[in-house]
């Protein structure tokens, strides 16, 4: 058969349902069966599983010519374990249908030990699987051999995973198949992110023959999308500062009786608790047909709420991040985001979750929490019109990320430095890993330090006589493959009634500030904390009138710097037409409130406001790049005033700007007479300014985990390893004191200012910045910009109660004057 | 004597210093808890990258500690050892032929495996020691009459500076009848203490105790 010839089958298959195949579809199917690697650009819902499983059964019926099809023939990555199912019963059904006779099999952390042996001695010709399982496949013994068959990778939702670790976990595993499996095509499959091109070659890596090899492949279907703002039925009554956002509950309500199936997106675990009370409270007849989703509650639960979905048995699911991705819930209608949802991408991918039918449009509606947010609903309206999504950025010599695979590597069939070394230089992540570092990773694994020492015992990778590197040991072999992954979970108690039935995880740190007895909302319930044994909450049902809301470290997020250019946009054109568009409007009491105290600063300017309260003396800037950035440039400016006179101040941020209060008065005038906002000395001054070691500190937990130098295995396992038990800030000190040469310890620094205070764009911003005309306005009292900033400050201090009173007699003060 | 710091427990004058070891002045007598002797090759030895240069870290801490006080004897308040003996235990044992004066061990919970293996006569081991008004001890222990010194705990304190700085340090901390040293050993990690039960608390800052409480 030619290639025409299997195509047509495909075709017919289609024929028969009324289908059309997509112009991305048989893109795809030309370009597999022409033996390109590629990347498919298409959303969720599109038929991108049959883009790419269609030709790779047709190439199968090909190759096979009427014989048995043996071994394993094609890897499917998912970063999602839910995904898997809906993969396997795609793929499964039209393998069926083409009569061809082959076996469809998942594997990951939910599979079983039988289930794996069975899978070991006789692979199924497709394996759907996570980053994770992958590698610990690469961690089995005759890998090679099993694997040396392999025909297709496809990494599906790589846009995903290309900002992470487990991206380059796969770029590892991708670098060591293709040397491996000569006959293997390398695709992904991406949502639209601003750096497609990038995206494939960081998957598919840098040898020029794949790369001649390989396409781009793209949807042109776009799909219809809708944003409404919801705002309050009175503009008075909208808050100047960010709070859950429940004071527009009777409008979401309103949208969620009107729709089939509504997903209420909130940007925190803790708003999702407080909405998912608040609804139930508020609104009785919901009980029964309201559900919550977020990554802390429980596997069993979160499967049930995404089963019931579908099922059409919800009404509304409150629900976090953790349901941005996945499977297609045919019966959702409408989709609520409370709050900034930070980047364009990520509230376009929320607004994808709905209207999955074919033709039908998606329904976003937006709920500002608090009024200068309803200017990112214009702006996001923008970036759909001009399309424009960030970039995600992938990580780069993550030598923890190495270090494990390497033992993987050494713990299975074994490996020689060289030949691994071409192939790890081939990727994007490593492509300029130098000599000296690549010893480096080499002597830790197999010395444990850099110099040999009298009496050492050290035992990981053992270098035998012929230069392999191989684990020999089935203890330690034993202890890394549990340890396989680089998601590094964050101090977390598992939360259990008395009388067993597990809820989920919470984090270790916000337990610690509870007592027995006292009561918090966690999984929609109110509960009451009885004690804590051996890394678990043990609960009741309570019936407090006031319990906490659990709240979690991450989460988070910062303002994406497309966005972010896109709002000081915006912000010029509600200057020059305060009518342009419902939000302007809705905006216009706040607006002549701010330009009566302060102003409204054009695109072209940097508004910078000071004012005198009985706190002191405040200073704000408002450079609109996000809390990250924002963060770092504070504390930085902060830092060479006090170069200038003695000074100490306390630091706030948020997404919008930041401030700077002193009891003493600092003059604005200074920032432009003293050039206090120069790019130049820049890294030096923020080495000064800001205690980075405290937060590489922090960082270095996932390096400490991820590169073996912490033992973290299951609970009942870590028991026998007892005088093994460490903790990451251990090694951070002694490395500190005694290794400050360290890789993975300088490694922290190095993620701190990539990641942390994101120092490119941090000088993108500032050369921007210094191009601005500074505004410089004395406002009589806070204006109602500075109002969220100087509240945020007030909430890391003094208990939320307070708070309220606090901001209460502040906005008092404000009615009077 | 420069970073050490002079203090008065239960009448009695000792002096305590920044590498966490205690000086009995009337007893001439230095005590140091929890060295985890081992410790660090234990974990190499299972392929967890601990710099070994920190084993002669250890050493080197003892030596100034004895150069500094000169004492007639000394008492480990237990955990001397880690776990099973291992290279650390010889370089240990080595170490003690430069050391001229008794040494006592009053035995931790760690102190269990391969106690045989010591040369005779190296190390005197009891469980506890009983003298003047002063009860030494491994765990902390309530006795009528007594003051407590004792091991075990790793006390270390956590100090919140402006903004979210923080440093963590280890400490001496004295109770209305107790004084818990700080773990000696390097790598042996700290346990923070309620400062509020804590009647004095002692920071062992780099090269100097400073009183914190």
């Amino acid at each position: 058969m030619n290639r025409k010839e299997v195509i047509g089958i495909a075709k017919d298959w289609f024929d028969e349902r009324d289908w059309k195949p997509a112009p991305f579809q048989r893109s795809c199917w030309d370009a597999y069966l022409s033996g390109k690697h590629g990347l498919l650009n298409a959303p969720t819902g599109s038929g991108k599983t049959l883009a790419l499983w269609v030709p790779i059964v047709l190439d199968l019926i090909q190759s096979s010519k009427g014989k048995p099809v043996k071994g394993l023939k094609a890897i499917w990555i998912t970063p999602l374990k839910s995904l898997s199912n809906e993969i396997k019963i795609a793929s499964e059904r039209f393998a069926k249908d083409m009569g061809i006779d082959i076996t469809v099999g998942i594997r990951n952390g939910d599979t079983s030990a039988s289930e794996r042996a069975r899978q070991r001695r006789n692979f199924p010709t497709l394996l759907i699987t996570t980053p994770e399982s992958l590698h610990l496949l690469l961690a089995s013994k005759d890998y090679q051999q099993k694997m040396k068959g392999l025909k297709a990778f496809v990494v599906d939702e790589w846009h995903e995973l290309i900002g992470s670790k487990r991206g380059v976990q796969i770029e590892l595993a991708t670098s060591r198949l293709l040397s491996i499996a000569p006959k293997l095509r390398v695709w992904g499959i991406s949502a639209t992110i601003g750096n497609l091109e990038q995206a494939m070659q960081v998957l598919l890596g840098t040898r020029p023959a794949v790369l001649e090899q390989a396409k781009l492949v793209r949807s042109k279907k776009k799909k219809k999308i809708v944003i409404e703002s919801l705002t309050p039925m009175k503009m008075d009554a909208f808050p100047w500062r960010g709070h859950l956002g429940l004071h527009q509950i009777e409008q979401v309500a309103a949208v969620i009786a009107k729709s089939k199936t509504t997903l209420v997106f909130t940007n925190t675990r803790s708003q999702c608790e407080s909405w998912f009370q608040a609804l139930l409270d508020q609104y009785s007849d919901l009980a029964g047909v309201i559900a919550m989703h977020h990554g802390s509650i429980e596997k069993e639960m979160r499967l049930w709420v995404e089963q019931a979905i579908r099922d059409e048995k919800l009404k509304v699911v409150v629900c976090t991040s953790s349901l941005d991705l996945g499977v297609d819930f045919a019966p959702v209608e409408s989709i609520v985001q409370i709050g900034s949802p930070k980047g364009v991408a990520r509230f376009l991918q929320r607004a994808g979750r709905s209207g999955h039918a074919p033709d039908k449009s998606s329904r976003i509606y937006f709920v500002p929490t608090y009024s200068l947010e309803l200017l990112e609903a214009k702006a996001i309206r923008t970036a759909v019109e001009r399309q424009i999504v960030e970039d995600r950025n992938p990580y780069e010599l993550s030598f923890d990320v190495l270090a494990q695979y390497l033992v993987t590597l050494a713990v299975s069939d074994g490996f020689y430095p060289d030949q691994i070394l071409e192939e790890i230089l081939q990727t994007h992540a490593f492509q300029y890993l130098d000599l000296n570092e690549w010893q480096w990773i080499l002597n830790y694994i197999s010395k444990g330090s850099q110099s040999m020492e009298a009496y050492d015992e050290f035992r990981r990778v053992e270098v035998l006589e012929d230069g392999m590197f191989k684990v020999n040991s089935r203890r330690v072999a034993m202890r890394h493959r549990m340890q396989i992954g680089t998601i590094v979970g964050d101090g977390e108690l598992r939360v259990k009634f008395v009388k067993g039935g597990y809820l989920g995880t919470v984090e270790e740190w916000f337990l610690s500030k509870l007592e027995p007895g006292d009561s918090f909302i966690f999984a929609g319930r109110v509960l009451q904390l009885v004690r804590i044994r051996e890394m678990i909450a043990q609960v009741k049902i309570s019936r407090a009138k006031k319990p906490k809301v659990v709240s979690w470290m991450g989460g988070r997020m910062t303002l994406s710097a497309q966005l972010g250019a896109l709002l000081r946009e915006e912000m010029q054109n509600m200057k020059e037409n305060r009518n342009a568009c419902k939000e302007f409007k809705a905006l216009s009491s706040f607006l002549e409130k701010q330009e009566a105290l302060s102003a409204i600063p054009s695109s072209n300017q940097l508004l910078i406001e000071s004012f005198e309260s009985r706190e002191g003396h405040h200073l704000l800037v408002y450079p609109f790049e996000g809390r990250y950035v924002h963060e770092a440039m504070c504390a930085l400016l902060a830092y060479r005033i006090s170069q200038e006179f003695p000074i100490s101040f306390s630091l706030a941020y948020n997404d919008y700007g930041f401030e700077i209060l002193s009891d003493q008065f600092v003059d604005p005038e200074l920032i432009r007479s003293k050039a206090l906002l120069r790019v130049e000395d820049m890294h030096e001054d923020l080495l000064e300014s800001v205690n980075a070691a405290e937060i590489a500190k922090r960082t270095f937990r996932d390096i400490a985990v991820i590169s073996g130098l912490v033992f973290t295995g299951p609970p009942d396992k870590r028991k026998k390893d007892k005088h093994l038990q460490s903790s990451a800030q251990m090694f951070f000190s002694v490395f500190e004191d005694y290794e400050p040469e360290n890789l993975l310890f300088n490694q922290a620094y190095s993620e701190v200012y990539a990641y942390q205070f994101q120092q490119e764009r941090m000088e993108q911003a500032m050369q921007r910045m210094s191009k601005q005309e500074l505004l410089i306005q004395s406002c009589p009292k806070p204006s109602p910009f500075s109002f969220p900033i100087i509240t945020d400050r007030l909430r890391a201090r003094m208990s939320s109660e307070a708070l309220g009173d606090k901001i209460k007699r502040m906005i008092a003060e404000y009615t009077k004057a | 004597m420069e970073g050490t710091l002079k203090i008065s427990i239960a009448d009695e004058e000792m002096i305590l210093h920044p590498y966490g070891a205690l000086y009995w002045v009337r007893m001439d007598m230095v005590l140091i808890a929890d060295l985890h002797i081992g410790k660090i090759e234990h974990f190499r030895k299972s392929g967890l990258a601990v710099p070994a240069g920190i084993v002669e870290g250890n050493f080197k801490r003892l030596d100034k500690v004895l150069d500094t006080f000169k004492p007639a004897h000394i008492y480990f308040l237990g955990d001397l050892f880690h776990s099973k003996k291992n290279s650390g235990w010889d370089r240990f044992f080595e170490w003690m032929e430069t050391v001229s004066v008794p040494v006592n061990l009053i035995l931790g919970n760690h102190d269990r495996h391969d106690l045989k293996s010591i040369p005779k006569g190296l190390i005197n081991m009891i469980s506890d020691l009983d003298i003047d008004r002063f009860l030494l001890s491994h765990h902390p222990e309530e006795h009528a009459g007594k003051f407590n010194i004792c091991g075990h705990i790793h006390p270390g304190v956590v100090i919140r500076g402006r903004g979210k700085s923080y440093a963590k340090s280890a400490c001496f901390a004295v109770e209305e009848n107790r004084l818990v040293l700080p773990a000696f050993g390097v790598f042996t990690g700290l346990h923070p203490v309620d400062l509020e039960k804590c009647a004095a608390v002692y920071v062992c800052a780099a090269d100097e105790v400073l009183r914190l409480k």
